[in-house]
């Protein structure tokens, strides 16, 4: 009987590719399924993705990451009146299975998970994650991917499945005792790991490191923008930036926000929203009294990029870039960070344009 | 606490902005409420010559009456608030501001002679003191309502310091200017309207005028480099913000 094997974290079984849809379409008894998407030439996006056909699972990223999931552009956080008080508003008990999510952006999601259980709880982060069942797939990177340099190559957690493809089937690996359940519900599509199996999950990982193209060394970048603190670097980058903020929208781990009331007419009811911010704005180091902390571009820029590597190794021991490439695919200006942290390594440059 | 007197008032412009008031048809009635209209000729009759807690002023100006009339307003206002890209930055009017009142008047009525005393366009704050701007071609309905709100309140209406790019995001539109090529504004516009024509696959035109701290010169190099005509990327640019913030630049 399929339900006495006990399977639990950390277990391993094979998927053949020809029950992949019937597998993903099992999936759906856990939530809505939601998977990448192409839109139209040139933009996949995370979106409701009813069957395994509809997945574009050979792109290597969406526009916005999983933290819209979690963390909506713009979300009330509660509504209020002199007659009724604080309203907060429903939570929606949907769940939803969030299908190929690449190794980078699950280790984005476990940091994004630390620093909202860190010393100020998100509470509505929580309950959304809590709702949110990722199941991962691996990929093969393009040019603008550097994960394997900032150590996200590889997903340890933050996943309930996560899918290796090993040529005719998917590797499958349980993160939770939830996808323990999801892949007992389809105990009859799946098979032991053989020997054969697990050389070919090796040999799919070699090939994979190796399509990386970038020389990045992430354990000097901390060092190397303390060091290189005046470099010309920054005010290169400053000159070509329109501080538009795509990079950090687009960015995995990027979580600031900005909290704002709006007011009704009647001056006694009105709703209180979050919305998110990023260190790219003008106005994000702009305090009482007028004075700005960062009012240059390339100030902002680095600052960005202290925060993502020095301030986020030193609050969590990791580094809050996993290398998805996004913020070099979405900039108008064609800023490159891989350029960027090469420069600032004393490295050959090998990126191409963003 | 009696209600705040009010005027709407319109200089040379398409008087869509005051149409966009009048068009909060739901909301119409909570701000007649909420305020004592006093002056509002395009859609009032019975309008009073009187003294203003606060006059919305919509248009730029364009002739030595407009000049006369801002400057009325402004002696009879406390706070004046320019409403739309015209009374905010020049608008579509101050396009030619680089060229002689004369030529123009050759060009469009064939004759030099001045009857409407037309000037150089200029902003509202470039002839009077502004105590606020909203702005956009026209003003965003959800703006104007938030901003009365806010005035009511004690506060500023908060008018976003962001560029379009980011709404564009939230919005996941492919980007017009990076993917397709085309001559969009969105870096160096200020948002608030939701990405709406790059949501349609329109590439921003910069109605609502330059984002603080625009960055004109890297827009221009970058549309540069994609191939545009130098006189073609500076009329893009001068479209809606000639009079003022991108005198300088261009």
């Amino acid at each position: 009987m399929a339900t006495e094997v006990l399977l639990g974290q950390g277990s391993v079984r094979i998927l053949p590719k020809k029950y992949a849809a019937q597998f993903y379409k099992n999936l759906g008894v856990f939530g809505e399924l939601h998977g990448p998407v192409q839109v139209k030439p040139g933009l996949v996006v995370f979106g409701p993705a009813a069957s395994f056909s509809d997945l574009a699972l050979d792109q290597v990223r969406t526009l916005l990451p999983v933290k819209k999931y979690l963390f909506p552009p713009k979300e009330e956080q509660y509504r209020f009146s002199t007659r009724e008080g604080f309203v907060e508003p429903e939570v929606e008990e949907k769940r939803t299975v969030l299908f190929g999510v690449h190794p980078c952006d699950i280790n984005a999601v476990a940091l994004l998970d630390r620093v909202t259980s860190w010393k100020y709880p998100d509470p509505k982060y929580r309950a959304r994650r809590q709702r949110l069942i990722i199941v991962g797939v691996d990929c093969i990177p393009d040019e603008y991917c550097f994960c394997l340099p900032m150590g996200s190559h590889t997903a340890d957690e933050g996943f309930d499945l996560f899918l290796t493809d090993i040529g005719e089937e998917y590797f499958v690996q349980v993160g939770s005792s939830l996808g323990e359940r999801m892949l007992r519900e389809s105990w009859d599509l799946v098979k032991q790991v053989e020997q054969e199996h697990i050389e070919a999950f090796h040999q799919r990982a070699e090939e994979r490191q190796k399509a990386f193209r970038h020389d990045l060394d992430a354990h000097r970048l901390a060092q190397a923008i303390l060091v290189g603190f005046s470099s010309p670097v920054w005010d290169e980058v400053g000159k070509k930036c329109l501080s538009c903020g795509s990079c950090a929208a687009t960015c995995p781990t990027c979580c600031c926000y900005d909290v704002l009331d709006e007011v009704n007419l009647d001056l006694k009811s009105g709703v209180r929203i979050r919305r998110w911010d990023d260190c790219m704005q003008p106005e994000f180091a702009l305090v009482a009294g007028g004075h700005n902390f960062r009012a240059e571009r390339s100030t902002r820029f680095k600052m960005r990029f202290m925060h993502k590597i020095n301030s986020f190794k030193a609050e969590f021991q990791r580094l809050g870039c996993v290398g998805c490439g996004r913020c070099i695919a979405g900039c108008p200006a064609d800023i490159n960070v891989i350029e960027v942290f090469q420069k600032i390594t004393g490295k050959k440059v090998t990126s191409v344009a963003g | 606490m009696s209600k705040p007197k009010v005027g709407i008032f319109g200089l040379t412009g398409c008087a869509g902005c005051q149409l966009a008031i009048i068009n909060c048809e739901d909301e119409l009635l909570d701000i007649v409420g909420a305020v004592d209209l006093k002056s509002f000729v395009m859609a009032q009759s019975n309008n009073e010559e009187t003294e203003f807690d606060v006059a919305f002023v919509e248009g730029s100006v364009v002739t030595r009456e407009d000049e006369h009339y801002l400057k009325e307003i402004r002696s009879k206002s406390g706070i004046l608030v320019a409403i739309g890209s015209c009374a905010c930055f020049g608008g579509i009017q101050a396009a030619a501001n680089d060229r002689e009142r004369e030529d123009l008047l050759q060009i469009v009525y064939g004759t030099k002679e001045n009857f409407y005393e037309a000037r150089k366009v200029a902003a509202l704050h470039e002839v009077v003191k502004v105590e606020l701007q909203i702005p956009g071609c026209p003003i965003e309905k959800s703006e104007i309502i938030s901003g009365i709100a806010s005035l009511l309140r004690g506060d500023t209406p908060l008018i976003p310091t962001y560029p379009v790019c980011l709404e564009c995001k939230y919005k996941e539109n492919l980007c017009l200017l990076k993917e397709r090529g085309d001559m969009c504004l969105g870096p160096v516009t200020r948002a608030g309207c939701d990405a709406r024509c790059p949501s349609h696959g329109v590439a921003c035109r910069g109605c609502r005028g330059p984002v603080e701290e625009a960055n004109t010169a890297s827009e221009y190099s970058i549309l540069l480099e994609k191939g545009y005509a130098e006189e073609d990327i500076k009329r893009a640019l001068r479209t809606f913000a000639y009079a003022t913030e991108l005198k300088e630049k261009l």
